[in-house]
């Protein structure tokens, strides 16, 4: 129980870590919404190696943090819709057993912008913003590519050394 | 990377491009911009005069629009994140700005008056 509170907390405190490097990294490519999404490493890395109820917990706990630390309630509002799209996705894929860690973060990558489109269409109101969706959805399936590859290089090495 | 991956790679990709092909097939020069404010009918500028805007969303909020050379762009934004003020100049139509805090679209239209477009849509 401990262990398990102590590993859960330190996973939070790297994606919250993640999430703070991403944001203080200048990257504008004039779309907005497009970034590396780093802070997904850990919850795809925590969807294999610790389980589905840690890796939820991990990635609704760091939005909140970050969007209380960062942001505004706003920007919050719409990281937990991409964030809980992204996961439920991933969760589905994973499910499926038919993708590798690389198929799962990529359906995350491309389901985290689909969200976001999404509410920011309620949010203002207009469904002028799928303008956005081509330019999003190919930088969320680059990013899930790129984090997926991380994430099955880091699970294969730690389930070797605790074997 | 697995065959399954692979193809949901694919896939993927295939109906994202498709979307910006219909997109860019879609699109042509515009003639005015229309900015509203949330989701409401703020004003209707040409792109033909070369123009500064002051959009005053709510209190205190406000958004700065630029329109110079047939393209528009986000000059200055009372908000924090000044996401609006890094995106591209916008000149086609469909071409949109949008500033999330302040729920400020910029829309790039064609010449004739969408009044109906904007109650439907």
């Amino acid at each position: 129980m401990t262990g398990r509170i102590a590993r859960n907390g330190m996973m939070i405190a790297l994606a919250f870590i993640f999430s703070y490097i991403e944001a203080i990294i200048p990257f504008h490519i004039g779309i907005p919404g497009v970034k590396l999404g780093i802070a997904n490493l850990v919850v795809v890395t925590a969807l294999y190696l610790l389980g589905e109820k840690e890796a939820f917990y991990i990635s609704i706990v760091r939005i909140v943090l970050v969007g209380f630390t960062f942001s505004n309630l706003f920007s919050m509002l719409y990281s937990i819709a991409g964030g809980m799209l992204s996961f439920g996705a991933m969760l589905l894929g994973k499910r499926m057993k038919k993708f590798s860690v690389i198929g799962v973060s990529v359906l995350g990558g491309f389901f985290h912008n689909v969200g976001q489109i999404v509410v920011a269409g309620f949010l203002v109101g207009t469904a002028r913003i799928i303008y956005y969706f081509p330019i999003l959805a190919i930088s969320g399936i680059g990013t899930g590519i790129i984090i997926g590859y991380l994430g099955k290089v880091i699970i294969e090495r730690i389930n070797r050394s605790v074997e | 990377m697995n065959r399954n991956d692979k193809i949901l790679i694919i896939v993927l990709l295939i109906i994202s491009i498709f979307s910006l092909g219909l997109q860019k097939w879609i699109e042509e020069p515009g003639k005015q911009i229309l900015v509203t404010v949330n989701g409401k009918k703020y004003g209707q500028y040409s792109l033909d005069e070369n123009q500064r805007i002051i959009i005053h969303s709510a209190k205190e909020n406000e958004n700065i629009i630029v329109i110079k050379d047939h393209s528009a762009y986000m000059e200055e934004a009372s908000c924090q994140d000044l996401v609006c003020v890094h995106q591209r100049k916008v000149g086609k139509t469909g071409e949109t700005i949008v500033c999330l805090p302040n729920k400020v679209v910029v829309e790039v239209i064609g010449g004739q008056d969408e009044e109906v477009d904007i109650i439907t849509g």
